[in-house]
């Protein structure tokens, strides 16, 4: 390992092995200083020239470590951003330690240090000490400004991109601001690259804005140089609208507009409550005491807010048709237009009569992100990302009842417009005329002035012939103009689906909501584009910290393959291979063993899998019930329905139909055993299934989260992948590598090798559908179900008219006549049957007395059913 | 004529005892299995975590193990 003399050598932990593992955090700690300036002038020169003072924290890297050492699982993230950074060459630092960490102890730190929470160094990668004084200020601050890229418990990570800086621009803030309060913040002085750079990134953006007024689109920027590029700008001339009655302000594109404050109360916050008391004095007062605060140390206060205000705004118009163009242009010359819409004084769009219901009560951090949306009086676009479970549904209820016009809401599927309804006419004083939904089987349109539509995205982005009263409601929505347009789980949508959705409607401002944004495709950066730049991300361990979602407990659990097991899926195609590490017999244990533990405790449980074929065949050997794609819909809520409250059913296995659409607020365990090779996102949205749980503000209470991992296999590899959002997030993952009292636990499942292997052989045997991980019945049998997948069971009786096509397969002779597991298979009946067979019991016992009825009796109901009808009738 | 049916016919082999998981003998299994002639390195397979294994492919077969171990690690890319 080649290492620099540098000065910082003297310190024992530069000294120590490179490789051992407790010591690169507080090398990495030191790396995050930046280079040497302010001090010295000589920076560029090396520092080993000029003898300069190590001023390091000893105390607080001390502290980093004893933090590492508290949370291994913190570790494998820290390692990430090494060596990243764009263009920038390596040999740019003076000291290089090793291929991971950069000596930038040469550093001078400011006297009062220990005040100042953050670590910045010359790429924009900031770390922040958590547990310092003013973290909690530096952190509100940073999350305007940069994207948090881990966030673990005590020291967390942000870095400065771009985007966020862009993002930053879209609220409001100034380059000055930004530049001022982050050396201020700071341990060490900034690097003046970094200045450069930050003040290049910023020079443009946010300082044209394309408003849509009165219906007419203006441009607007507060730099006249700007207004001057683009009035030369060949095709924005070309889009410029000139208008001779209004000769003066236009002509010379010198409108000016006096950048209006938000001097109006986002409804549901404290604030709008003491407004609403009259108490007009103590408007914001806790607000302003936190502002001082931060103020006395980073030192913006009022005065910077108030030159903000004087900025003429200079605009001219641009023709609404052509917006497209208009808005590709600028960003193509780099002056990317922001798009606000001034809906206060908005006098054409009709307004809706929406409020909040006055028992609504918006939380802190959900008022914080609509904060950020309506920042200067404007409803600006863009995305907010919040936890599942945390009230996304409320923030976009909350901005629609802020905006006050006729919104548009898509979300992914006809269950969560429902749910949207629902919650509308729950939080909002909406009446039920003026909302309705547009699916498949909901066509409504609302007769008053303006309303509120709730689709999905599928049914806008249909192509093709479509149903004549469906044609009908999309041009009623094209025809108007909206308000708002509000976006559920953006996330999940391709980007080409999303612009059809945006293009086709004339919309004012748009709110993308979502938990996870992350694809594992580089489509996430699109979404700024077309919808706006992301507003707010929730610290996930804050809103768990303070009971909004459920505290939950990781694990990954290694269950080691059985050497049958493995031999075969060493041998195996890759595609065979997905089958065998989810069938794996230990695997299978320690699955029971879990279920076991917290059925015993009272949790219920859910389990997930994305490959169908395992999910049938635990479920049934562990006389589970199952959902998957092919579970008829009124199995499905029967089975749902019972899972809420019965109390002898605590657990059902769920395919990939359950990682968003379905909501059990009663769940409180959640193992999974196969999952989508390395997706993060549906890791998250997994884990989201557990984060509403009911009880989770009882004294104490954990939700529990287990992934089952195949030891040695490619899960291993995937699963570390996945884990990479939520570990970003703040959760740790601990690692089990063995379950005590596996071993001890009565009718365990395979416990003999026989039976393994012909539990192998069955795996082996069974046809190439079953590896996929695709819910495969969604697609084959359009929802009809099968008693298992084809070629599960090779079947000798020529009988059944319509069997699958022929399978070739290997298996000993007995099985030709049935002498093998065959016959025995019936033991594991499906615990789906068994419930609706119970429940048509039921129904025939609640319904008459006894099985058969007197024709009498029958008669006489008929007649009563008859005469009640009527009644309802008349 | 059997090696081992033979009492007379004695023959003296010398290698290395490998001890190591099940796992990790299955890879070495794999990977011998997919050798032939000269170049198979496995002299006897012992039992679930021994196997005995000619001595000039040791160096060698670490490697390999390692690499195909390596196969199943993720390593976070920094520019994530």
């Amino acid at each position: 390992m080649s290492r620099s003399p540098s000065p910082a050598s003297s310190l024992d932990f530069f000294e120590s092995d490179p490789s051992s593992e407790e010591d690169f955090i507080p090398r990495r700690r030191v790396r995050k200083v930046g280079p040497a300036l302010g001090g010295s002038k000589k920076v560029a020169g090396g520092p080993s020239k000029g003898a300069p003072k190590i001023k390091i924290n000893l105390p607080a890297l001390q502290r980093s470590r004893e933090i590492e050492a508290a949370h291994p699982a913190d570790g494998p993230i820290e390692e990430d951003d090494v060596g990243e950074g764009d263009e920038d060459d390596e040999g740019y630092f003076d000291g290089m330690i090793g291929k991971r960490g950069v000596d930038l102890s040469n550093q001078e730190l400011k006297p009062d240090h220990a005040l100042r929470p953050l670590w910045v160094d010359d790429k924009g990668n900031i770390i922040v000490e958590a547990f310092a004084p003013f973290a909690r200020q530096a952190q509100d601050f940073l999350v305007a400004i940069a994207e948090p890229v881990s966030r673990p418990s005590l020291v967390h990570e942000y870095r400065i991109t771009k985007p966020s800086l862009h993002s930053a621009m879209s609220i409001g803030l100034e380059t000055k601001v930004i530049i001022e309060v982050l050396s201020r913040l700071a341990k060490t002085p900034l690097s003046p690259r970094l200045t450069a750079r930050i003040e290049e990134w910023t020079a443009s953006f946010g300082k044209v804005r394309l408003v849509l007024k009165d219906n007419r689109y203006f441009l607007e920027t507060s730099v006249p140089e700007f207004l001057q590029t683009l009035m030369t700008d060949e095709v924005i001339r070309d889009c410029r609208v000139t208008r001779e009655q209004e000769a003066g302000p236009t002509v010379f594109g010198a409108e000016q507009i006096a950048r209006p404050r938000r001097d109006f109360a986002i409804p549901g916050t404290e604030e709008a409550r003491r407004a609403e008391r009259g108490e007009a004095d103590a408007i914001g007062q806790p607000n302003r005491d936190n502002d001082a605060l931060i103020g006395a140390v980073i030192g913006i206060g009022e005065a910077d807010e108030m030159e903000d205000e004087d900025d003429a705004v200079h605009s001219f118009e641009v023709a609404g048709t052509r917006m497209e163009d208009v808005r590709r242009r600028c960003k193509d010359i780099d002056l990317p237009a922001l798009e606000e819409y001034d809906f206060r004084n908005d006098t054409v769009n009709p307004n809706l009569d929406i409020q909040l219901k006055p028992m609504t009560v918006i939380r802190p951090y959900q008022e914080m992100s609509l904060a950020k949306m309506f920042g200067n009086g404007r409803a600006r676009s863009g995305i907010i990302v919040l936890p599942c479970g945390a009230g996304k549904t409320l923030v976009g209820i909350t901005a629609a009842c802020t905006i006050k016009k006729s919104a548009l809401v898509l979300c992914t599927s006809a269950v969560s417009v429902a749910q949207w309804k629902q919650q509308f006419l729950h939080f909002s004083n909406i009446s039920e005329k003026q909302i309705c939904a547009f699916t498949q089987g909901e066509k409504e349109m609302f007769t008053a002035p303006s309303g509120i539509v709730i689709s999905t995205y599928s049914m806008i982005a249909k192509t093709g012939k479509r149903a004549h009263d469906a044609e009908k409601m999309m041009q009623f929505l094209r025809s108007r103009e909206w308000g708002f347009l509000l976006l559920d789980e953006v996330h999940v949508a391709p980007a080409d689906m999303f612009r059809k959705c945006i293009n086709n409607f004339k919309v004012h401002a748009k709110l993308g909501l979502t938990a996870t944004l992350v694809r594992e495709d580089d489509r996430i950066g699109d979404l700024g584009y077309l919808i706006g730049p992301k507003l707010y991300e929730a610290n996930w361990m804050d809103l768990a910290k303070n009971g909004h979602i459920a505290t939950v407990q990781c694990a990954e659990v290694w269950c080691p393959m059985t050497p049958e097991f493995y031999r075969e899926y060493l041998r195996n195609p890759s595609r065979k291979r997905i089958l065998l590490h989810a069938m794996n017999p230990n695997k299978i244990q320690a699955a029971q063993f879990l279920i076991n533990y917290h059925e015993s405790r009272g949790d219920k449980v859910i389990v997930f899998s994305d490959n169908v074929f395992a999910l049938e065949a635990y479920a049934k050997k562990l006389g589970k019930s199952f959902i998957h794609g092919g579970t008829p819909e009124g199995e499905r809520l029967r089975i749902l329905s019972r899972f809420q409250h019965d109390p002898n059913l605590n657990t059902i296995f769920l395919s990939k139909v359950g990682d968003t659409s379905i909501d059990l607020p009663e769940a409180t365990c959640l193992i999974q055993i196969s999952s989508h090779f390395g997706s993060r996102r549906q890791e998250a949205q997994r884990l989201g299934r557990i984060l509403r749980a009911k009880r989770r503000n009882d004294e104490g209470f954990n939700a529990f989260f287990y992934s089952l991992v195949s030891k040695d296999t490619q899960e291993m590899y995937y699963s570390s992948k996945r884990q990479g959002f939520l570990i970003d997030q703040g959760y740790a993952f601990k690692v089990i590598t063995e379950l005590h009292g596996l071993d001890s636990m009565p009718n365990l499942v395979f416990p003999t090798k026989a039976q393994q292997i012909s539990l192998l052989e069955e795996v082996l045997n069974t046809g190439d559908a079953a590896s996929e991980t695709a819910d495969h019945y969604m697609r084959l049998n359009h929802g009809k179900h099968l008693k298992r997948p084809a070629g599960t069971q090779p079947v000798l009786s020529t009988s059944a008219g319509s069997l699958p096509a022929v399978q070739r397969f290997t298996a000993p002779l007995e099985h030709l006549s049935g002498g093998q597991n065959l016959s025995y298979r019936e033991q594991n009946k499906s615990v789906n049957k068994e419930l609706s067979r119970e429940d048509r019991q039921n129904k025939r016992g609640s319904g008459g007395n006894g099985k058969d009825q007197h024709s009498l009796f029958k008669k006489r109901k008929a007649e009563m059913d008859a005469i009640k009808k009527q009644r309802a009738a008349g | 004529m059997s090696a081992y049916g033979d009492t007379y016919n004695v023959q003296v082999k010398t290698g290395v005892l490998v001890t190591c998981d099940s796992a990790a003998k299955q890879i070495l299994l794999h990977l011998d299995s997919q050798r032939d002639g000269p170049r198979k390195f496995l002299v006897r397979d012992i039992d679930e975590t021994h196997v005995m294994i000619k001595r000039e492919f040791v160096e060698e077969i670490k490697e390999l193990l390692q690499d195909e171990l390596e196969k199943n690690t993720y390593v976070q890319d920094p520019n994530m």
